[in-house]
């Protein structure tokens, strides 16, 4: 697994938002009601047709936790939409360090979907990158005892394989806590 | 998140005292019933013109919300009661926060001589349609592909978790602790346990049995957490001048706000991340009603958490943000309390998961002096509701 510490130089790659979507499927799919995206056979894994999100999902599975940025202003535009200061719709998808902090949490005890039930308790969150520090990224944490989280607490990126039992999986970026060393 | 300016009020005219709210009604209100939406919006109504003495007939202007399934159409009315007029209609109706609202496009229908006698509408039958997330709070927000790609993967979904995640952060930033929460989830239910026909109505709750009941989603009990209910309601207005001919008592519309949160239903990115778009709606409100909030008897906050109220207390200005719980320490929400009576009716915590419509019934009894656990001389009241994105503050008051 590829830690923080372990993440390759900063790239940048072309926006994904802004780019008329060129698969057929893609194309053919927007805009869906809520029940027909209910009934997607990969929910709720994330759909990988829809182009403002591809690049973090291959980010992910290339161990990169990528968030695009305006390259006009250099601010992290999150979630993906035309830079609201600048208008641009050209976001630039840079791979940043991984390391962030904990913005909040909860532990759920009730799975308010039926596909998280085998997941339960689950532990999520928002971090905040050190790279995008008006960016709230939501996240499952790991490798962490729910009773030592607290705000601000300094976490790092891990890559681990999203499951849904029956639905497929997927790596995605996670978050535990910072080795106490790199605090 | 939104750098500067993160939401703004709608421009509104001035509509204070132009409109009456002169009928109210609640349909039964239950876990699943097996009853459609429309047959409970049917019998809210049928109550709501018998309590102001008015006829189907009489009806000229319906409204109702056109984005939430199964609300009770021109349609639907024109069939059950047999209605061949014309009537105005308007899809700027329902609960949330056009429970607060309607009002105000209803002053424009009647300024306008394009109605005379409006009603407003809101029913679900949610607990009986309940499943796999088809009908419920979660599925408008399961079908934002920003959610699906970002949020929904993890299990940071659907509402509950994101209010818990964000009363953390307030706990956090403020020192709010689980026994404020608690507070209010006891006020609620001491009020529905007085209430006729409360979900919760006899179904006591101290603060011992909140704090030993399980946590579901930290730092959320399950008495954090609204009912999911089947019910609805309905309000009638008509003009100040026509509601002084009619049987009720005129609580009368004092002043309309409305307001939007630019980070839409990603709650995740609003800066700050614990405020409603009610701190944009309810200056507006109040302004157009000439009143501050010394002047409010009593508040009804659109309650999906204890949480939810807390913030609303505070973004509607009776505190500082983020000093909510100590508020709550020295000031009692209960009905008798001589402090600020609030949820009187039980809320969406305890009374039925009706979306705010029975809070205006609830508040129009209040002003009446007619409640049943009623404010002791109430001539001003508030309505806050919220939903995804947006806040609508009603402020009426007892006619003098």
């Amino acid at each position: 697994v590829t830690g923080a510490a372990g993440s390759p130089a900063p790239s940048t790659r072309p926006a994904a938002s802004g780019r008329p979507e060129s698969s057929p499927r893609a194309a053919a799919s927007a805009p869906k009601s809520t029940r027909e995206e209910l009934r997607r056979s990969t929910f709720p894994l994330p759909d990988l047709t829809w182009q403002p999100a591809r690049e973090f999902w291959e980010g992910a599975a290339a161990h990169e936790l990528r968030l695009p940025f305006c390259p006009a202003c250099g601010e992290p535009v999150w979630y993906p939409r035309p830079c609201p200061a600048c208008g641009i719709d050209r976001l630039v998808w840079r791979a940043l360090s991984g390391r962030a902090r904990l913005f909040s949490w909860t532990v759920v005890r009730r799975a308010f979907l039926p596909q998280y039930a085998e997941h339960l308790p689950l532990i999520v969150g928002l971090v905040v990158p050190a790279e995008a520090p008006t960016s709230r990224v939501a996240t499952s944490l790991v490798d962490c005892d729910p009773e030592e989280l607290r705000c601000d607490l300094p976490m790092e990126v891990t890559f681990r394989p999203l499951v849904y039992t029956g639905v497929g999986t997927c790596v995605a970026a996670m978050f535990r806590p910072a080795a106490v060393a790199d605090r | 998140v939104t750098p500067a300016g993160w939401g703004a009020a709608s421009a509104y005219d001035d509509v204070a005292g132009e409109v009456a709210i002169v009928g109210v009604g609640e349909s039964d209100h239950s876990k699943a019933s097996g009853r459609s939406s429309v047959e409970i919006a049917l019998q809210a109504t049928e109550r709501a013109l018998d309590d102001a003495g008015l006829s189907p007939h009489d009806v000229d202007g319906i409204m109702y919300s056109a984005s939430v399934a199964g609300q009770l159409t021109e349609a639907d009315f024109r069939r059950h009661f047999g209605v061949r007029g014309n009537l105005w209609v308007s899809h700027e109706g329902g609960a949330m926060h056009w429970a607060a609202t309607a009002p105000y496009a209803a002053a424009q229908a009647i300024r306008q001589r394009q109605a005379s006698v409006i009603l407003n509408t809101f029913a679900v039958a949610w607990a009986t349609e309940r499943s796999q997330m088809v009908g419920g709070p979660g599925e408008s927000h399961a079908a934002d592909r920003a959610k699906q790609n970002f949020e929904v993967p993890f299990g940071w979904f659907p509402q509950p978790v994101y209010m818990a995640t964000i009363a953390r952060r307030h706990m956090h930033d403020y020192g709010t602790r689980v026994e404020h929460l608690g507070r209010i989830a006891v006020t609620c239910r001491q009020h529905a346990n007085l209430h006729p026909t409360a979900v919760m109505g006899d179904r006591p709750l101290t603060i011992d049995d909140y704090l030993a009941s399980p946590v579901i989603v930290d730092p959320f009990r399950k008495e954090d957490c609204c009912l999911i209910s089947d019910g609805g309601g309905a309000y009638v207005m008509a003009s100040r001048a026509d509601a002084a001919g009619l049987r009720q008592p005129v609580v009368e519309v004092g002043g309309v706000g409305r307001a939007r949160s630019f980070t839409g239903l990603h709650y995740a990115q609003q800066d700050p991340i614990a405020s409603l778009p009610l701190v944009f709606a309810g200056p507006v409100a109040m302004t157009m009603a000439g009143i501050t909030n010394a002047d409010v008897d009593v508040v009804e906050c659109y309650d999906p958490f204890t949480f939810t109220t807390l913030i609303s207390l505070e973004d509607l200005g009776f505190c500082p943000k983020g000093e909510g719980g100590p508020f709550l320490e020295s000031t009692s929400l209960r009905y008798d309390g001589g402090g600020l009576p609030a949820q009187t009716h039980g809320g969406l915590l305890s009374h039925a998961y009706v979306h705010g419509i029975a809070h205006v019934v609830e508040l129009v009894r209040q002003l009446r002096h007619q409640a049943a656990a009623q404010v002791p001389e109430a001539e001003v009241g508030i309505y806050a509701g919220v939903t995804g994105a947006e806040a609508g503050v009603l402020v009426l008051r007892r006619a003098r």
